[in-house]
This record gives C-alpha cells, sequence and structure tokens, in this order.
C-alpha cells in the first residue's frame, strides 16, 4: 500500500483497524507497522479518543418496557368479531319469518289503532247526546216552567 | 448475486414466529443502537428514543415477511432509522428558517474551564455543529461500525464521496475540539 492510501484511509476511518475498508484492510495494517505509518496513527489517535468519549443516549428500563410491550401489540394476531352468518338455504327462511313478523305487527297496530278510534269516537258521541239531553231538558223547563 | 450474510438472520426469523425471547433479544441489541444513530444525528435524546421505537414498531411489522439473504436486517434498520432522522431534521429546518436566530455568546464565561474538561459534551457539540452529510458520516462509520459500503449505500454515495465526507468531518472536528490541547490536534499535518 502506498503511503498516500494509508493516510487517507486513516484519515477518513480513523486509527481502529476494524474501520478500515475491508478489501485494503490486510495491506493497511502491514503499512500500520512501518514507521511511517506509526507517525500517522500517532498523529490520528487522539481525535478518536475524543470522539470515544462521547457517549450516546442509552435506553431507560422504562423505554426497553415500552419497546417490548410495542412488540407484544404487534405481534398479536387481530381480534376478528364474529359475524352472525345464516347460510343461503337459511337466509331466505329468515327473511320470509322476519316478514311475516313485521306484517304481523303491522296489522296489530292497525287493529289497535281502530279499536282505541272507535272507543274515543263513541266516548265523545255520548258526550254529545248527553249534552244535547241538558239542552233538552233546559228548554223543558223553560216551555214547562 | 450472493446471498448475503446476515448475522441477524436466525434472530429475525425467530421474532417472525412470536418467539418472546428473541423478541426480547432483539429489544437489547437493537434498541439502544438506533437510540445511539438517533441520539448523535439529532442531538436530542427524548427525540432519540422516539425515532428507535418507531423503528423497532417497524421491524415487528417487517419480521414476519422479512427474505432472508438480500440484505443484512441491521442495514435495514438504519436505513429506517436514518429517515426518520431525516423527517426530523427537515422539520427543524422548516421551523428554524421562519424563527428569529438566535443569538450565540461565544466569550468565555466563568464556567468555561469546567465545560472544556468535559471533553464528551465538546464533542457532542462539536458533531453537532458538522454539516448533516458529513455528522452522518462520521456516525455511521465511527460510532455504528458500519463497513464503508454499507455506510455509502444507505448515504446513497460513492465510498470515494464517504472518504471525502469522513475526513473533512474530521478535520472540522479537530478544528472545533483544537483547545483541547494536544487530544485533538495530534491529526494537524
Amino acid at each position: 500500500m502506498k503511503a498516500e492510501r494509508f493516510h487517507t484511509i486513516v484519515d477518513a476511518y480513523g486509527v481502529n483497524p476494524a474501520r478500515w475498508p475491508e478489501a485494503e484492510g490486510e495491506a493497511a495494517r502491514a503499512h500500520a507497522h512501518t514507521p511511517e505509518g506509526q507517525a500517522v496513527l500517532d498523529g490520528a489517535r487522539a481525535l478518536d479518543l475524543a470522539l470515544a468519549s462521547h457517549v450516546a443516549p442509552l435506553p431507560d428500563a422504562a423505554a426497553f418496557a415500552r419497546a417490548l410491550k410495542a412488540a407484544e401489540a404487534a405481534q398479536a394476531p387481530a381480534v376478528a368479531r364474529p359475524r352472525f352468518r345464516l347460510p343461503v338455504w337459511r337466509m331466505d327462511r329468515f327473511r320470509l319469518a322476519s316478514g311475516a313478523g313485521l306484517m304481523a305487527a303491522a296489522c296489530a297496530g292497525v287493529m289497535f289503532g281502530v279499536t282505541l278510534t272507535d272507543h274515543l269516537t263513541a266516548d265523545v258521541q255520548a258526550d254529545a247526546v248527553l249534552y244535547q239531553a241538558t239542552l233538552n231538558g233546559l228548554d223543558d223547563t223553560e216551555v214547562l216552567g | 448475486m450472493a446471498a448475503i450474510a446476515d448475522p441477524d438472520q436466525e434472530l429475525v426469523a425467530r421474532v417472525a414466529r412470536g418467539d418472546p425471547d428473541a423478541i426480547q433479544a432483539l429489544v437489547s441489541a437493537k434498541l439502544p443502537r438506533m437510540m445511539a444513530l438517533a441520539g448523535r444525528l439529532l442531538g436530542d435524546p427524548v427525540e432519540a428514543e422516539d425515532v428507535a421505537q418507531e423503528t423497532l414498531l417497524r421491524a415487528w411489522k417487517q419480521a414476519p415477511r422479512w427474505t432472508p439473504g438480500k440484505a443484512k436486517f441491521d442495514t435495514w434498520l438504519h436505513r429506517v432509522a436514518l429517515n426518520l432522522c431525516y423527517d426530523r431534521l427537515r422539520r427543524r429546518r422548516e421551523i428554524a428558517s421562519d424563527a428569529v436566530p438566535e443569538q450565540v455568546d461565544d466569550s468565555p464565561g466563568p464556567d468555561r474551564g469546567l465545560m472544556a474538561q468535559d471533553v464528551g459534551r465538546r464533542v457532542e457539540a462539536a458533531l453537532m455543529a458538522l454539516p448533516e452529510r458529513q455528522r452522518e458520516a462520521i456516525v455511521l462509520c465511527h460510532y455504528q461500525e458500519l463497513g464503508n459500503i454499507e455506510a455509502a449505500g444507505l448515504m446513497g454515495i460513492s465510498v470515494e464521496a464517504l472518504e471525502s465526507l469522513l475526513s473533512r468531518g474530521r478535520r472540522a472536528l479537530r478544528a472545533a475540539l483544537a483547545d483541547l490541547g494536544p487530544a485533538a490536534e495530534g491529526e494537524r499535518r
């Protein structure tokens, strides 16, 4: 490896051979043992040490718990709501029965309405007759004295 | 094309079968890794956790459909997390362009000496001050320890372009951390 390339590698990737390009790693490691290579590494080591002092934020216990809970929720199979379905041949019967029931309910309603109306009409008629009778009574009193 | 060897292949297959131990193992391995990635790109631990959680949530949905041999699962996770980070960085830029520029006080303060001792915080500040693409290159190669081909693929650039971003990024970091002493100045040539 040429000294210039080794210089470029260290300049970009730092002093740790694990970070050097895999394809050139062997040649670069060999060059690192030369006095020239050592000088380049000595010059670059300081920045790597400074970079190593930076500690990234780490997840706390609550963050781990949240991640596990999210995983559990994501993995849980979607709970399908049970749907009431009748077979087609029973569907017609069901619909027929439902229709008949509806008709019966409608008829019952009509009958009740008619009965109620008759009853109310009879009451009103009775009142009218009594009123009329009272009026007649007054007339008789006036006439008969 | 040769199948790509994936160290997570077996684990992902077990996750797809709903194996609780595999799920726990994947969370233990990947949640800190994705949070570190997002934390260094966004500089905000709360946002970083949101990104990491969302990335894993997508992983649970993807696991049953995952085709082994096409890509590494870890690379795919990085792709998802990077996209989520890009979205957040884009939103920040939109908000920042509407906001009044913040005044930065560069003058030495009473606690300046104390802050200089906190190298980690200084490095974080220097990383966040880098152009996004340089920061991304350094985070992927240096901190996430991805290979150059993998990192370049994720960033959609050539390996040469990646090396250029890395070199410029490291140069900027050396300049930003120069006051720390020989620790950060060593590479200056």
